[in-house]
């Protein structure tokens, strides 16, 4: 029997206006895009095109007036623990430990309470997955930026979400620490099997880790093109036909800015 | 240069600078350079110490201001936090409250002596109430600064993760304030402390601010010094105390 193909999240005609001195400013222009559950998805464009913004309308930070956002079969209208997030920064809480931090995360819904040995059982397993065993006790400020996001990463899934968001949550990394975070998301997302959305405005970044990339048009933010990567696991960065695919999203990327000058830059 | 670090003969500097101070004081108090009817030696403030220490009135002074400040610093800052953080919190209340308190915290502490005598009397209801005054308003101010100014991206967080107000309260948004409410105590206190004095001076029977002036009416200049060194002193150390709470409190800075 075929195994259904389940749409975990479904964005139907999103549009998105900002008011900026009184004046209206189109960020999002509808957007249309269905995500398979399991799914890792990236999403690039230029900076101010709107990615985060569609990235927290999903989450239910940003309220969503045109359109609408389906996840897991509910219409989006606030934040739920389907959804976890992690963002560009690690946000978390300098007072806390990193087992704390972790801990903070856990939300129960409605009486259910979780007695203090499974809380510490949840909050261990998800410190052995992100890889910060040995660090329990240490305070966000004596982890690297690296580290910091591996916490913030356990704290996203902690309440076990459907849909784990990420907002360039490697963007402000060195490039060593970026691959080594990269492949530890990829490792995390195998294991743990949620669908996942990762805005990024870096192309190998996304070419790199989505099973899809979404190429955003610039502000306001259309969907431009979405290119399937069909490279197996684990990906060579180096290799002819990841350059393939690299390339065809910058030939999207630039297809209305002034291409000619640009292959000068590429 | 690294300005931390000091190595032993800096410790003798620092030390060794203010016991040069000392003798030269000594020396133009005994050599008859200054009037010692305005400036007395360095011995005759010690003895005027000891002298105040057996009879027991230093203690008696000391322990009456301290406890003055005492009483209304804690009025001062358990008021000021709270009020703080309902008006960090609460954009109304901070507006029903901006034209009122702009006002009234211009005025300097001193200036509402006379009136808080008139309202309740001399005794020691009245220092009390100027003391906590005069800590009152730094403590708010910096609470309500420190939880009107908390990290919107730490509430985000809260937000994806459905914690109620509650949580949000005493888990983010008091511990982010934390250094803010802490320089308001710094502040706070030294406002209580001279405060106290201030009100010693204009209408008490007791207190260091009473030794002092009194000491003035009768030709005591020892005595003065005794209590503004004492005044110094206890400065500084409620100063420190401050810090070292700061210390434990902000940890995580």
């Amino acid at each position: 029997m075929e195994k259904e193909i389940i749409n975990q999240i479904e964005i139907r005609s999103v549009s998105k206006q900002f008011t900026i001195d009184r004046k209206k400013v189109d960020v999002l222009n509808d957007i249309d895009l269905d995500f398979k559950q399991g799914e890792f998805i990236c999403i690039v464009g230029a900076s101010g095109c709107g990615k985060s913004t569609l990235l927290r309308m999903m989450s239910g930070l940003e309220p969503i007036e045109t359109g609408k956002i389906i996840i897991g079969g509910e219409e989006v209208t606030a934040p739920t623990l389907k959804t976890g997030m992690v963002f560009q920064e690690s946000r978390l809480f300098p007072w806390l430990s990193v087992e704390k931090n972790i801990e903070f995360g856990i939300t129960t819904a409605g009486k259910n309470k979780k007695s203090a040995e499974s809380k510490k059982e949840l909050v261990n397993n998800l410190i052995r997955l992100v890889g910060l065993k040995g660090f329990e006790k240490a305070l966000p400020k004596q982890l690297s930026g690296g580290m910091q996001q591996r916490v913030s990463i356990a704290r996203g899934l902690i309440n076990n979400p459907e849909v784990l968001l990420l907002d360039e949550p490697f963007g402000a990394l060195d490039a060593i620490t970026k691959i080594n975070m990269q492949n530890e998301i990829l490792r995390i997302w195998e294991t743990e099997k949620k669908t996942m959305v990762l805005v990024t405005h870096d192309i190998d970044e996304a070419v790199y880790l989505g099973d899809k990339v979404i190429v955003l048009s610039s502000r306001p933010g259309s969907v431009r093109k979405i290119i399937h990567v069909d490279l197996p696991r684990e990906r060579d960065r180096n290799s002819h036909d990841f350059a393939a695919v690299r390339y065809k999203i910058y030939k999207e990327f630039f297809k209305d800015a002034k291409i000619k000058e640009l292959e000068y830059y590429i | 240069m690294d300005r931390s670090k000091r190595n032993p003969l800096d410790y003798v500097i620092i030390v060794l600078s203010p016991v040069v101070l000392l003798l030269l004081w000594q020396f133009v108090s005994t050599n008859g350079l200054v009037n010692p009817a305005f400036l007395p030696s360095p011995v005759k403030v010690i003895t005027a110490f000891t002298g105040l220490l057996s009879s027991g009135k230093f203690q008696e002074h000391f322990q009456t201001s301290i406890v003055r400040v005492l009483f209304g610093f804690s009025i001062g800052t358990v008021s000021g936090i709270l009020l703080g953080i309902l008006s960090g919190l609460f954009k109304k209340v901070d507006d029903c409250l901006t034209v009122l308190f702009s006002v009234l915290r211009s005025i300097p502490t001193i200036g509402l002596i006379p009136l808080i005598i008139l309202w309740v009397g001399i005794g020691e209801i009245s220092k009390v109430i100027i003391i906590a005054i005069g800590s009152f308003w730094s403590i708010l101010l910096n609470t309500q600064r420190g939880i009107s100014g908390t990290d919107i991206k730490l509430l985000e967080v809260a937000r994806i993760l459905k914690k109620d107000r509650l949580t949000v309260l005493g888990k983010i948004i008091l511990p982010a304030s934390m250094p803010s409410i802490i320089t308001g105590i710094r502040l706070g206190i030294s406002g209580a402390w001279r405060s106290v004095i201030a009100a010693e001076m204009i209408a008490s029977m007791r207190g260091i601010g009473y030794m002092i002036q009194y000491a003035r009416e009768m030709s005591q200049p020892a005595v003065m010094f005794v209590g503004l060194f004492t005044l110094g002193l206890i400065g500084l150390g409620l100063d420190l105390v401050v810090k070292a709470l700061e210390k434990k409190l902000i940890f995580w800075s």
